[in-house]
C-alpha cells in the first residue's frame, strides 16, 4: 500500500513536469489522434475495396483496433518510458532507484508519465462507442467485465514485453533494437486481424510474443467469433491468465536482473 | 561508524564487440577481462569524523562509495554501516545515510525544487516537524528560500548543488557522503558547502566522506584524508602527517639585494630565478634553513627570506605517481 502511495505521488510529480511543456502537450494530443485516425481510415479504404476482409467487416476491424488501442493508451501513460530504461543504465542514472528506502521499480516506473496515452484513450473510447452501436452489440455484464480485463490484460502485456525486452539492456547495455523488432510485430496486430496471416506468425504472436492476447483473441469472444479458432476456442479467453504469467516473468527477470546490476555495477 | 575489511570488487565484463551482431554475440560471449576497482582495503570511520575521500578518476573511489552505499555488492570482504551491512539491508542503510553525487542530481528536473523536497518527505517518511525545522536550517545556512519555488534546470549550478545538498540531509542521515560535491561550482559557493558541511558535522555530529579533487576542501573541512589508487588505500592519516611523511621537500625563497648570478649551495637547488629573487628547494632532513640561510649569506646579501612549505595538492601528486618514498 505504501508502494501505491507512493507510486501517485510520483505520478503527480511527472505530470506536473510534463505540463511545464504547454506546446508540446497541445502538439502532441493533436499528433496522436490524427495517426489514429489516418491508421483506421487506410483500414477503411482496405474494407471497402473488398466490403471485408477474411470475414472481417469494417465495424469488426474498427473494434479489433479500439480495444488494442485502450489497452496501449494505459500503457503508454503509465509505462512508455520501460523503453527508456537503458539510457539511465548508460547513463549510470539508475544508482538513484536504488539509494532510497523504497521499491526500485515503483521509483523507476513513477519517474515519468507521457501524455500523449490521454490521446489514444480518447481515440480509443470513441472508436469503442461507434463500433459498439454500429455492430448492434448488447453485451451482458460478463462480456463487460470481460472487456474490462481484456483492457487492462492488453496493458500488463504490452508493458511486460517491454520489460523483458529493456531488461535484456542489463546486460548488454542496450535493448532498443531487439525491442523495434517486437513492435513492428504489435503493429501489424493492432491494425489487422491475426487470421488474415500464415501459421509461423499465428503461432509466433501467440506463443512467442503474445501481442495477439492483446486485441485479437478477446475480441473473438466479445465478437462471438470464437468459432474462427475451431479446437482453439479457448485461447480467446487467456488473455488475463497470459498477462499474469508474463508480469511474473517479467518480475523475475527484473529482480534477477537488480541482483546482476548489483554484483556487475551495471 | 564506517568499518571496511579487506572489501574487493572486481568487475568483470564481458569483452564488447561492434554493431548489432557484435552486440547479440557479446550476450553470449565467454571472453571477458577483469578489472580491480577496488583490491582490498580497510579501513574504520568513527562518528563525527569529516574523511577527504581522494585520489585520480578511476581509481576506485566512487565504486567504494556505492558499496557503502549497498547499491554495489561486494566480491568478497566485510562493510558495517552503523551496523548494518549495506547490500544485505539496502533499505534499511539507506534511511541512514545520505548521498550527494556532483554530477548527477537526485532532484525532478522539470519541477520546482521544493516538489522534489516534499517527495523525499514522504519516500523517507520524514515527521511534519522535522521537516519544518530542517528547511527552516537550510534557509539560514543554504539560502534555499530563494530558488525553492525554481524548476531544477533553470537553477545554476552552485544553487543546484546547495538543493541537492538539502535533499541529502532532509532525513536527518547519520552520514553523509560527498561524491565530488563541489565539481565546477564557483569559489563562494564552495565556501558556502564548507562552512555548510562543518556545521552538520559539528552540530548533528554528522560523518562525511567527501571525495574531491579540491585540496582546499580537504585542508578546510577534513579532519582525516584517505587516499586511494588503483584500488588500494595509499595514505590514511591526516594532513599535518602527511606533509611531514610525504613532505620533505621544502622551498627556501631569497631576496638578493642585487641580481646574482645562479650558484651552487650544498643540499640545495635552485628551482627558479625571478629579477632578484631565487627559490632553493631542499630536503629538510639533509639540511634545515638555518643553515642554508647561513651559507648563501656569506656569498651574497639577503633583502628578505621565506620558507615555503609543500602545497598538499603537491604532495598529493607524487603520492599518485608512487614516487614518494616515506622518509
Amino acid at each position: 500500500m505504501d508502494s501505491l502511495r507512493l507510486y501517485f505521488k510520483l505520478i503527480r510529480i511527472a505530470f506536473q513536469a510534463r505540463m511545464q511543456y504547454r506546446a508540446d502537450f497541445f502538439t502532441g494530443i493533436i499528433g496522436v489522434i490524427t495517426l489514429n485516425v489516418v491508421n483506421l481510415g487506410l483500414i477503411g479504404i482496405l474494407v471497402s475495396r473488398f466490403n471485408n476482409l477474411n470475414g472481417w467487416t469494417l465495424w469488426e476491424m474498427v473494434f479489433l483496433y479500439c480495444l488494442w488501442i485502450l489497452g496501449h493508451s494505459i500503457y503508454s501513460l503509465f509505462f512508455w518510458h520501460i523503453r527508456a530504461l537503458e539510457d539511465y543504465l548508460i547513463q549510470g542514472t539508475f544508482d538513484q532507484f536504488l539509494l532510497r528506502p523504497a521499491n526500485p521499480f515503483i521509483l523507476f516506473i513513477g519517474r515519468e508519465v507521457q501524455y500523449l496515452g490521454l490521446a489514444d484513450a480518447t481515440f480509443g473510447i470513441a472508436g469503442f462507442v461507434l463500433a459498439y452501436t454500429n455492430l448492434g452489440l448488447h453485451w451482458d455484464w460478463v462480456k463487460w467485465v470481460f472487456f474490462g480485463l481484456a483492457i487492462v490484460s492488453g496493458t500488463l502485456l504490452e508493458t511486460t514485453i517491454n520489460l523483458l525486452v529493456a531488461c535484456v539492456a542489463f546486460w548488454t547495455g542496450r535493448s532498443r533494437r531487439v525491442g523495434g523488432l517486437i513492435m513492428q510485430l504489435n503493429s501489424m496486430i493492432q491494425h489487422y486481424p491475426m487470421d488474415i496471416f500464415g501459421t509461423t506468425f499465428r503461432v509466433v504472436v501467440t506463443g512467442l510474443i503474445p501481442v495477439a492476447f492483446m486485441n485479437y483473441y478477446p475480441a473473438l469472444m466479445l465478437l462471438d467469433k470464437t468459432d474462427r479458432l475451431g479446437g482453439w476456442g479457448w485461447l480467446s479467453y487467456m488473455s488475463p491468465i497470459v498477462a499474469i504469467l508474463m508480469v511474473y516473468l517479467s518480475a523475475r527477470l527484473w529482480n534477477f536482473a537488480l541482483q546482476r546490476y548489483s554484483s556487475s555495477g551495471g | 561508524m564506517i568499518t571496511v575489511s579487506h572489501l574487493k570488487k572486481y568487475y568483470q565484463r564481458p569483452v564488447r564487440q561492434e554493431g548489432f551482431l557484435g552486440s547479440v554475440r557479446t550476450l553470449f560471449s565467454t571472453k571477458y577481462e577483469t578489472t580491480q576497482a577496488v583490491d582490498d582495503i580497510s579501513f574504520h570511520i568513527d562518528e563525527g569524523e569529516v574523511v577527504g575521500y581522494i585520489g585520480p578518476n578511476g581509481a576506485g573511489k566512487s565504486t567504494s562509495i556505492k558499496m557503502l552505499c549497498g547499491i554495489l555488492v561486494p566480491t568478497s570482504g566485510d562493510i558495517k554501516v552503523n551496523g548494518l551491512t549495506p547490500h544485505e539491508n539496502r533499505m534499511e542503510n539507506a534511511r541512514q545515510i545520505g548521498a550527494v553525487f556532483g554530477q548527477k542530481t537526485q532532484l525532478w528536473w522539470d519541477v520546482p525544487v521544493i516538489e522534489s523536497l516534499r517527495l523525499f518527505r514522504d519516500i523517507y517518511k520524514v515527521s511534519g516537524a522535522q521537516y519544518k525545522h530542517n528547511l527552516e536550517l537550510f534557509n539560514d545556512l543554504l539560502d534555499l528560500h530563494e530558488f525553492q519555488n525554481t524548476p531544477v534546470r533553470q537553477l545554476s549550478l552552485g544553487q543546484r548543488m546547495r538543493a541537492d545538498m538539502a535533499a541529502a540531509l532532509l532525513h536527518n542521515p547519520r552520514l553523509l557522503f560527498l561524491d565530488e560535491p563541489m565539481i565546477g561550482v564557483d569559489v563562494v559557493v564552495k565556501e558556502r558547502l564548507r562552512t555548510f558541511i562543518q556545521q552538520i558535522n559539528h552540530e548533528r555530529k554528522v560523518t562525511v566522506l567527501l571525495t574531491t579533487h579540491d585540496m582546499i576542501d580537504i585542508e578546510k573541512v577534513c579532519s582525516r584524508i584517505m587516499i586511494i589508487d588503483h584500488g588500494r588505500i595509499v595514505y590514511d592519516g591526516n594532513a599535518d602527517q602527511m606533509r611531514n611523511q610525504y613532505g620533505k621537500q621544502r622551498t627556501l625563497v631569497v631576496e638578493f639585494e642585487e641580481h646574482v648570478p645562479d650558484f651552487e649551495t650544498p643540499h640545495a637547488k635552485i628551482v627558479k630565478s625571478e629579477g632578484r629573487k631565487k627559490w632553493f628547494a631542499f630536503n629538510r632532513f639533509e639540511t634545515s634553513p638555518s643553515s642554508l640561510i647561513a651559507h648563501i649569506s656569506t656569498s651574497y646579501p639577503i633583502l628578505d627570506l621565506a620558507v615555503e612549505e609543500p602545497e598538499i595538492e603537491a604532495i598529493v601528486r607524487t603520492i599518485y605517481q608512487g614516487t614518494a618514498e616515506v622518509a
